[in-house]
């Protein structure tokens, strides 16, 4: 009780000039955000997984004139001369007659098609109401016309493949490593003074933040329960929030115009879903498993991966210039008038939480302090 | 605060589980407070540069971008123009032949004599060793020369300076206390830019560079009995001598404590995360055992909050300060524990004061230095075309933001990405790679 206590305290002192109405809210940081991939097995691309570093340069020095019996003592069973190709594979665009860098210039290199992954069956929303060719039936809802092209193109390399289980190897490393300066949190608003029902309540917003400690984990994963303080950045509290009910333990969102969750060039700079959908349940054990959809910015879902150029094709496995071509061509939303194509893709995200203690940055204290020597 | 209100409910009818809370009560959630400011034991004029000492540096890696592999990194002293300073390995003085490879480091007039630095014929001496810079060098001002077939947007750009460590008979001059001060074998020295300077670290050394933030007490014993129990005394075992300036307290409790110039020493519970002085300010008569302060312009204030490294602000206004950044892989957050900062020294300086036109400038005002002020610790001066002077934190142009008002942190990571994606935009400058950030400034 003296626990509860100190905290009605504190609570006291920061409410002052507090809004007076009251509401129950849970508080979450999200342990895992990811693409929301279905790649089960290899049906999805029955003509094989696209071309990894070696075929790249051979049909990169090809395209550029190479003679094949070159190319043969470059590109070997042992692996890639790197320091024969030189910058050939970097500067493989071109504009103008003049060579430039294929990733800052992704549409000035040849297309080289790359193959779409091609399950019926994936996660997400359908969110133009239509029943397209590409589209896919998502197995946990039962919806048909899923939109998600993005995983189309990100499906049949292996570094970007994944399932519910085992998100994308890409993409775990990197949000590994974002999560190494970050977290993100997320709470649940009832806008009631009773407890959050899980199983059914008419008005619920979930709003995500963004935290500035960076997650505690243990051997088991995200501690839980650990008080987080948020990002008192407003920009990252704008455009961060899901209205809808919950219904017979399903979270389903309204259709939210925008959302927008700032993150940094380690993953994607920003995720910017226009006509966006959340659902989510609940576990027992207190967790979240939610999917989030929308169309996001081609360009943003490009930028990881032509930020890291060469790398992303050696080690990543990846022929950058043709996953660019790929969400161009397969882009569904948000005709621009410049180049008069598509500048969005649909994508899922899946995300999971554990609960957690979120608090807003205390305010300054008032007067300055003298200096100390202290040491000196 | 309507969250906060709930707290309150909740707390009252037992039983609840609570989303959200009030604050916690550790000195960790006591909310931006602003560092003590300290004398600097850098003498103005003197730079510091996180460097790479290397034991044979040519060609390209003397212009700084030498390959990572395992080097070291140390914070290396620099004169006003960036060129490091260098001592004689051996001998007192360059002469002759040296002298046309090495000029003496000239101190700028009104230069004060301080942290070890002392003035002779117009030329600093460190430690009572002659400080040279030689004719032709990096600088530390120098930027990384990024090719224009970058072929690794996001490569690996070492922080730090590629500088040779010895040279032509001379030694490189780092600002190493551990090279001068006789130490317990359980303490060291380390950085932590948010004291600002190098401090007093438990354990600080060897794979553990941070250690854990030392506190030295000069306050009453009145005041040191009510020290919150988050501080700890600094034990020395049964069999330890005292060493250099370091002695042994017999506390009444049993223990025996360590001691730095008369000041005992304590760490902090509080302190749970690399670089983190979350103890300062919470408890009278105690403050970090500094013991190589760092420079800080009047127009400048370091705050520490609840961020492990804290942030810094204009004096004048509370406003956060800013940096442009690329946007790259190695990006560290301002919330990360990069021991090295979150700015690196040699892309700063391919920005400079460039590509802030006068349409950026009024949403991003530059922060100004007087026109007698001189480059002193990690800040450098711009002269601007309009004849101003800007202030620069390891060569990163500093800024506020129009747009917010003090202590807010609205400006953060704004940015900017731009190919050609047909869709109208443009490659940005080869210094930017893919995308440029603005980023709060971190110690």
């Amino acid at each position: 009780m003296r626990h509860s206590i100190a905290i009605a305290s504190a609570a006291m002192a920061l409410a002052v000039g507090a809004n007076q109405a009251q509401a129950e809210s849970k508080g979450y940081i999200i342990s895992n955000w990811a693409p929301a991939m279905n790649n089960f097995d290899e049906s999805g691309c029955p003509e094989g997984k696209n071309p990894t570093i070696a075929e790249i340069t051979a049909y990169t020095l090809k395209n550029q004139g190479m003679p094949a019996d070159q190319i043969a003592k470059i590109v070997t069973p042992q692996g890639v001369n790197r320091q024969a190709v030189g910058d050939r594979l970097v500067m493989r665009g071109n504009k103008d007659g003049q060579a430039v860098n294929a990733y800052l210039h992704p549409l000035s290199a040849p297309d080289p098609k790359i193959k779409l992954e091609m399950n019926k069956e994936g996660f997400g929303f359908n969110l133009d109401g239509k029943v397209g060719p590409l589209d896919y039936f998502d197995p946990l809802t039962k919806e048909s016309g899923v939109d998600n092209a993005a995983a189309r193109v990100f499906g049949c390399f292996d570094r970007t493949r994944g399932t519910l289980e085992q998100p994308p190897g890409n993409w775990s490393y990197r949000w590994t490593h974002y999560m190494e300066g970050n977290s993100w949190l997320l709470s649940i608003d009832n806008h009631s003074d009773r407890p959050l029902d899980f199983k059914n309540e008419e008005k619920v917003t979930v709003t995500f933040y963004r935290g500035h400690q960076i997650p505690m984990m243990n051997s088991a994963g995200y501690q839980r329960d650990v008080t987080y303080t948020i990002d008192p950045n407003s920009e990252l509290k704008t455009l961060t929030k899901f209205k809808g009910k919950i219904k017979d333990g399903v979270f389903m969102s309204e259709r939210t115009p925008q959302f927008r969750m700032i993150a940094s060039s380690r993953v994607q700079p920003v995720f910017d879903f226009k006509s966006a959908l959340m659902r989510m349940t609940f576990k027992e054990d207190g967790q979240l498993l939610a999917f989030v959809g929308g169309y996001l910015p081609i360009k943003m879902v490009y930028f990881p991966f032509g930020d890291y150029a060469s790398s992303a094709e050696s080690a990543g496995g990846m022929d950058v210039v043709g996953v660019y071509h790929a969400l161009q061509r397969n882009a569904d939303s948000d005709i621009d008038m410049v180049g008069k194509t598509r500048t969005r893709i649909s994508q899922t995200y899946q995300l999971s939480a554990v609960p957690a203690y979120l608090i807003e940055e205390p305010k300054e204290p008032a007067g300055t302090r003298t200096a100390s020597a202290a040491g000196r | 605060m309507r969250l906060i209100k709930f707290a309150l409910m909740a707390a009252v009818s037992a039983g609840a589980s609570l989303g959200l809370i009030a604050s916690p009560s550790d000195a960790a959630a006591a909310g931006p407070l602003e560092m003590a400011r300290l004398s600097s034991d850098i003498p103005t004029g003197v730079q510091i540069g996180l460097s790479r000492p290397m034991p044979n540096v040519t060609g390209a890696a003397y212009r700084g971008i030498a390959q990572e592999g395992n080097y070291e990194r140390a914070v290396v002293f620099y004169d006003a123009e960036g060129r490091p300073f260098y001592t004689p390995a051996e001998g007192s003085a360059c002469a002759e032949e040296c002298l046309k490879t090495w000029r003496p480091a000239a101190a700028p007039p009104k230069a004060t004599e301080v942290g070890g630095f002392k003035i002779v014929n117009g030329n600093w001496v460190f430690r009572d060793k002659p400080v040279y810079v030689p004719l032709s060098s990096p600088k530390i001002g120098d930027p990384y020369p990024f090719p224009s077939n970058d072929d690794i947007l996001r490569p690996n750009y070492p922080n730090g300076l590629a500088v040779q460590e010895n040279w032509d008979g001379m030694r490189l001059v780092r600002l190493a206390p551990t090279s001068w001060m006789e130490l317990p074998t359980t303490i060291g020295v380390a950085e932590y830019r948010l004291a600002p300077g190098q401090i007093l670290a438990a354990g600080a050394g060897g794979t553990n560079p941070m250690g854990k933030a030392l506190y030295a007490f000069t306050g009453t014993p009145e005041q040191e009995k009510a020290l919150p129990a988050m501080f700890k005394p600094e034990e020395a075992a049964a069999l330890t001598l005292p060493v250099g300036d370091f002695t042994i307290r017999e506390r009444p409790d049993g223990l025996r404590q360590w001691a730095y110039k008369g000041a005992t020493l304590y760490t902090c519970t509080c302190d749970i995360t690399i670089g983190a002085l979350n103890g300062e300010g919470t408890a009278a008569g105690l403050a970090p055992a500094v013991v190589y302060a760092y420079s800080v312009p009047a127009e400048v204030i370091l705050k520490k909050d609840n961020l492990a490294l804290g942030r810094m602000v204009e004096a004048r206004t509370g406003k956060t300060l800013y940096f442009r950044d690329r946007m790259q892989d190695d990006y560290q957050p301002d919330r990360a524990r990069n021991m090295y900062g979150t700015v690196n020294a040699q892309i700063a300086a391919g920005f400079g004061m460039a590509h802030c036109s006068a349409a950026c400038e009024k949403e991003w005002k530059p922060l100004l230095a007087p026109k007698d002020a001189l480059p002193t610790g990690y800040w450098s001066i711009y002269g601007r075309p309009d004849g101003k002077r800007q202030w620069a934190y390891k060569n990163a142009a500093v800024y506020t933001f129009a747009k917010e008002g003090p202590g807010a942190l609205d400006g953060n990571e704004r940015y900017k990405i731009a190919f050609e994606d047909g869709h109208g935009d443009m490659p940005m400058p080869k210094e930017f790679g893919m995308g440029i950030a603005w980023r709060a400034l971190v110690p």
